[in-house]
């Protein structure tokens, strides 16, 4: 339906060097957003030389590493490890598709585009998507259809919040800035001196945050800790002396200073609630805040979108009317969060091609298998052994222009193209895929 | 190449042509004079009996952004019922109050609608609903940025900013989001609601701001005039929901100083308190008030019966109304110091008194109106019903029999209090040209649509002209969108991309400065990832900008109504 954007222009064209092999001086690009965590902290200054990419100002570990790590050109098209040309290998991997009879597209790291246009070929192909970050995220998209959900975004939680707790997650790991940029800072309605954060789990807890209080559980406890934290508020706690080895005063104070904050946020990432049925405790902290909000304000904030599942995800919903995890299966939608991960898939070996996308880390390798698989990867990603097809492809936010949510899933950036190099779009090629396929299939 | 729709009976208010037969040419997708000479036609289509439109215009109705993809994610149950395989034309497509963006396109194109308007833009959420809406196919698509809770305006309000400076905001706020008009949902209450306030009446000072939702509404009302946006404030009143709001809301008419104001989805707002249940239909007081007041102008959020889910901005009234929820289950969302977004399940049953007499209150609306340029046939799709039941409406509207018949099949109270069976008023199809044609066009701003004159873009609807106005409204014969053969016999036969509606007024840029100032300070946002520019609408799915004149109201109808 429409062209993709991989080789749009870019504000910052004219800045940097056409040719990465021109000598010419680095160039600093300011208010970079940055795609490689679900806050998209877009304050980055990037200075672009020859050699790469660096990070110059605002950043963090995790985007220092990743904005690092980008070899100018990437390698070549391979075909079961060799190389190749782009042409031959989407040719390929045209072959693969148009004789395969259930095909998966998981990875899904990628941007707007990119997720579109693997829709429309999943779809073509009664394919199923999915994305490598659907099992954290499935825990969060079970309890907003079976409860719904009490939210708030960044800018919210910066300026309102005078209590945060932290349920199960020290944060900072998946989401470096977290506390600098939205749980502390400059705020219209609340000083930083008045902001109050709990931790509540198993986490380690970041030396950085002060004063900060930490009520020890296994993460699989929580459930029950806010669970009994419920109860306490509306006075139906039985007599129990201890719950989880939280002892029933350390519980009762918690509750207390939940109902007396003005503005309360209760955050986790559903990734570290790594335990069987996490949805469950989840629900239960949504319930908890729900109960809250009958006195007083108090939101939830579920931290996601790295590598782009919550992008993944906005698409697939508004495309398909599904989240990810959905079967196109007779060219009808159709979504079931465990009998569509690909995990799921693979061990009751029910399909016949994956196509693999993973277009910001290229740690984020597939799964092993001996389905034929199509990796559309970021430059220098290793796969062993050698995938039927691998085609490096352009880094959204910088080797291309392109859309991505922020965690809170309200906001989307438009990433910019950066580095110059000539790396195609993961749509660009999921497209040319796509129509060498309706071509192989026309004959 | 020459197309002629011919021998068809042609309903064009806008250029006061009721009914006669006229010839219909396009040339490259517009309307154009019949040519001079041995210009044959290259495609002809003999629609001879029939009745042709232009293209029809839904003014308000939530297609985009974030609470849509909310109401879908909330709803599964909702997608899985209604199910689209894809076709050779068409993607796969799911939802019926919450329909998928390729449902939305194709369902509103089978039923001869070629222009959209999402009403309540989160100017933060921008990109996202311009991305989701680039998505909806064939219909062109435009929006309405939300203001009047969001933390910088009510700061400018607080501190007595000068009038130069809000206008510049507003602006500022038009461009950068790309949308045509500018909407405010329960002025200050939104914001209010953050800080604990369970409502917030129309003279009642916020919290923290200190301003009342009158000034918000007297301050945004006069900046689009200020600017000649043509469309009016759109308003989503204070009250939504409550019963005795009806006075609140003629209290807002009387307070708008003669500016323009769009009263939207004003059925939710029209409510009394008189009888034995507390509950009763303002429509009668709305319709007089409206009548008298040729500055005003309402769509009707028309409710009919069965299971929806109801989507908002107005995050007091959707948490208020929580307990409602059918399925149990809602959302209630605070956004990045702009706005909130609510959203609560519903299934409207004839056998429930409130929800009988609230499809009676919007009919009457609709009936006791007397001018149609100034009412909008709406279901404030999804909150009153799916937009997919409009053929229904114009037949309630056009056929009192049908309406009477169904009228006593509603709870009995709810009939007994509703005047409604005394209306004996029957909308003409010239009437509901007007109202979902010529009447939004005029009311955006949009000189080339809603009408069939030259010039005019070639959005053109044929209907065969049955008796039964549903069957006849649900499939139109013949669909065109800029020229193009999209829908026939009610089935999509081509599909393309549609442009978008956008107003630019002048401005001056240094309120950028400030604004930047705050963003970076408390949003934690750079401004400059802000805007969004035509190129990257382009991207978004749009197929190209249509920027509308700021030259402020246009004129009243060139041609007066007939007499009902």
């Amino acid at each position: 339906m429409r062209a993709p954007f991989g080789d749009a222009p870019s504000p910052v064209h004219d800045m940097i060097s056409p040719n990465p092999s021109d000598p010419a001086p680095p160039r600093l690009v300011s208010d970079v957003p940055c795609p490689f965590c679900g806050l998209a902290c877009d304050d980055l200054a990037i200075e672009v030389a020859p050699s790469g990419v660096r990070v110059a100002a605002n950043g963090c570990a995790r985007s220092r590493r990743m904005f690092g790590a980008s070899s100018p050109n990437g390698a070549p098209a391979r075909i079961a490890g060799t190389p190749a040309t782009l042409a031959d290998a989407i040719a390929a991997a045209a072959a693969i598709l148009r004789d395969a009879t259930q095909p998966v597209f998981a990875g899904l790291a990628t941007d707007v585009a990119g997720v579109r246009a693997t829709l429309a070929l999943a779809e073509r192909l009664g394919g199923v998507v999915d994305h490598l970050g659907s099992r954290a995220l499935m825990r969060n998209v079970r309890v907003l259809q079976d409860r719904g959900a009490l939210t708030t975004t960044f800018a919210e939680v910066r300026n309102r919040a005078d209590l945060i707790v932290v349920a199960g997650t020290d944060v900072v790991s998946r989401f470096p800035r977290f506390f600098e940029r939205v749980a502390f800072g400059d705020a219209m309605f609340v000083h930083d001196r008045e902001r109050e954060v709990v931790f509540v789990g198993a986490q380690a807890v970041p030396e950085s945050i002060a004063p900060r209080r930490h009520i020890r559980c296994d993460n699989d406890a929580l459930g029950e800790v806010f669970g009994a934290v419920r109860a306490l508020c509306t006075g139906t706690m039985p007599a129990r002396a201890e719950v989880c080895g939280v002892p029933r005063p350390v519980l009762a104070d918690l509750a207390q200073r939940m109902q007396n904050a003005r503005y309360g946020v209760l955050v986790w990432a559903a990734a570290d609630l790594d335990f069987p049925h996490a949805d469950l405790a989840i629900d239960a902290i949504v319930a908890c805040v729900s109960t809250l909000n009958e006195r007083t304000r108090f939101s939830s904030l579920p931290l996601g979108g790295n590598e782009a599942d919550v992008t993944a995800n906005q698409v697939c919903l508004w495309q398909t009317g599904f989240p990810l995890r959905t079967s196109f299966a007779g060219g009808v939608a159709e979504h079931d969060a465990d009998r569509y991960a690909l995990e799921a898939l693979l061990a009751h070996d029910e399909i016949d091609a994956l196509v693999w996308i993973s277009s910001f880390d290229a740690a984020l390798v597939p799964p092993s298998t001996r389905v034929p698989t199509l990796v559309l990867g970021r430059s220098g990603m290793s796969v062993a052994p050698a995938p039927a097809v691998q085609i490096d492809v352009a880094t959204p936010g910088l080797d291309q222009a392109g859309h991505f949510f922020r965690g809170d899933a309200v906001v989307a950036l438009r990433l910019q193209r950066i580095a110059r190099t000539d790396l195609p779009a993961a749509a660009a090629v999921v497209d040319r895929i796509a129509a060498a396929v309706e071509r192989a299939r026309a004959c | 190449m020459l197309t002629v729709l011919k021998g068809g009976k042609v309903y064009d208010p806008a250029n006061g042509v009721d009914g006669s037969v006229r010839d219909i040419h396009v040339r490259d997708g517009v309307i154009v004079a019949l040519p001079a000479g041995g210009d044959r036609a290259g495609a002809e289509f003999d629609v001879t009996g029939k009745v042709v439109m232009a293209g029809a215009i839904d003014l308000h109705t939530h297609i985009g952004g974030g609470k849509v993809n909310l109401a879908r994610a909330l709803l599964p149950e909702d997608q899985r019922a209604h199910r689209h395989p894809h076709t050779a034309h068409t993607r796969a497509c799911t939802g019926h109050a919450a329909p998928s963006t390729f449902a939305t396109g194709y369902r509103y194109a089978e039923m001869g609608y070629t222009t959209c308007f999402e009403p309540a833009i989160v100017p933060v959420n921008a990109r996202h609903a311009h991305l989701e809406m680039g998505d909806i196919p064939i219909v062109d698509k435009g929006g309405y940025a939300m203001l009047g809770n969001d933390d910088f305006l009510l700061r400018l309000l607080a501190e007595d900013a000068p009038r130069q400076a809000i206008n510049d905001y507003v602006a500022w706020t038009l461009d950068a989001t790309q949308c045509i008009g500018i909407k405010v949902v329960n002025p200050g209450g939104i914001s209010a609601f953050k800080f604990n306030a369970r409502k917030l009446d129309l003279d009642e000072a916020s919290p923290h701001y200190r301003v009342t939702p009158r000034r918000v509404l007297v301050v945004l009302a006069r900046a689009l005039h200020d600017l000649g946006v043509p469309h009016p404030l759109h308003v989503h009143g204070c009250n939504l929901g409550v019963p005795g709001n009806v006075d609140t809301t003629l209290a807002t008419i009387a307070g708008a100083e003669g500016l323009p104001l769009h009263l939207t989805h004003v059925q939710f707002h029209s409510y009394g308190t008189d009888g034995e249940r507390g509950f009763s239909s303002g429509a009668a007081r709305i319709a007089e008030a409206v009548n008298a007041h040729p500055n005003i102008s309402v769509d009707v959020g028309q409710v009919m019966f069965g299971q929806t889910v109801t989507a908002s901005g107005d995050t007091m009234a959707q948490y208020r109304n929580r307990r409602f929820a059918h399925p149990k289950k809602t959302i209630t969302m605070d956004i990045e110091c702009e706005a909130g977004c609510g959203v609560v399940p519903f299934r409207y049953r004839d056998a429930n008194f409130v929800n009988a007499l609230q499809w009676a209150i919007g009919l009457e609306t609709f009936l006791l109106v007397a001018d149609p340029w100034r009412v909008f046939l709406t279901t404030d799709h999804p909150n009153g019903a799916p937009f997919t039941s409009y053929p229904h409406l114009v037949r309630l509207l056009m056929d009192r029999t049908f309406r009477d018949e169904r009228l006593a099949l509603l709870h009995e109270d709810a009939r007994t209090a509703s005047g409604l069976a005394s209306i004996r008023r029957e909308y003409s199809l010239y009437e509901i040209a007007i109202m979902t044609r010529a009447g939004p066009a005029r009311i955006l701003g949009l000189r080339d649509r809603g009408h069939l004159g030259v010039g005019a873009a070639a959005d053109i609807t044929v209907y065969d002209d049955l008796a039964d106005r549903e069957a006849m409204f649900a499939r139109p014969a013949l669909v065109f969108k800029d020229g193009v053969l999209v829908a026939r016999d009610g089935a999509i036969v081509e599909v393309t991309r549609g442009a978008t509606h956008t107003v630019k007024p002048a401005f001056d840029r240094s309120i950028t400065g400030p604004l930047g100032a705050y963003f970076e300070r408390y949003r934690g946002m750079k401004l400059a990832n802000v805007p969004i520019d035509a190129e990257e609408l382009h991207e978004c799915g749009s197929s190209r900008l249509l920027v509308h004149e700021c030259a402020g109201r246009r004129a009243v109808p060139r041609v007066a109504p007939p007499r009902p």
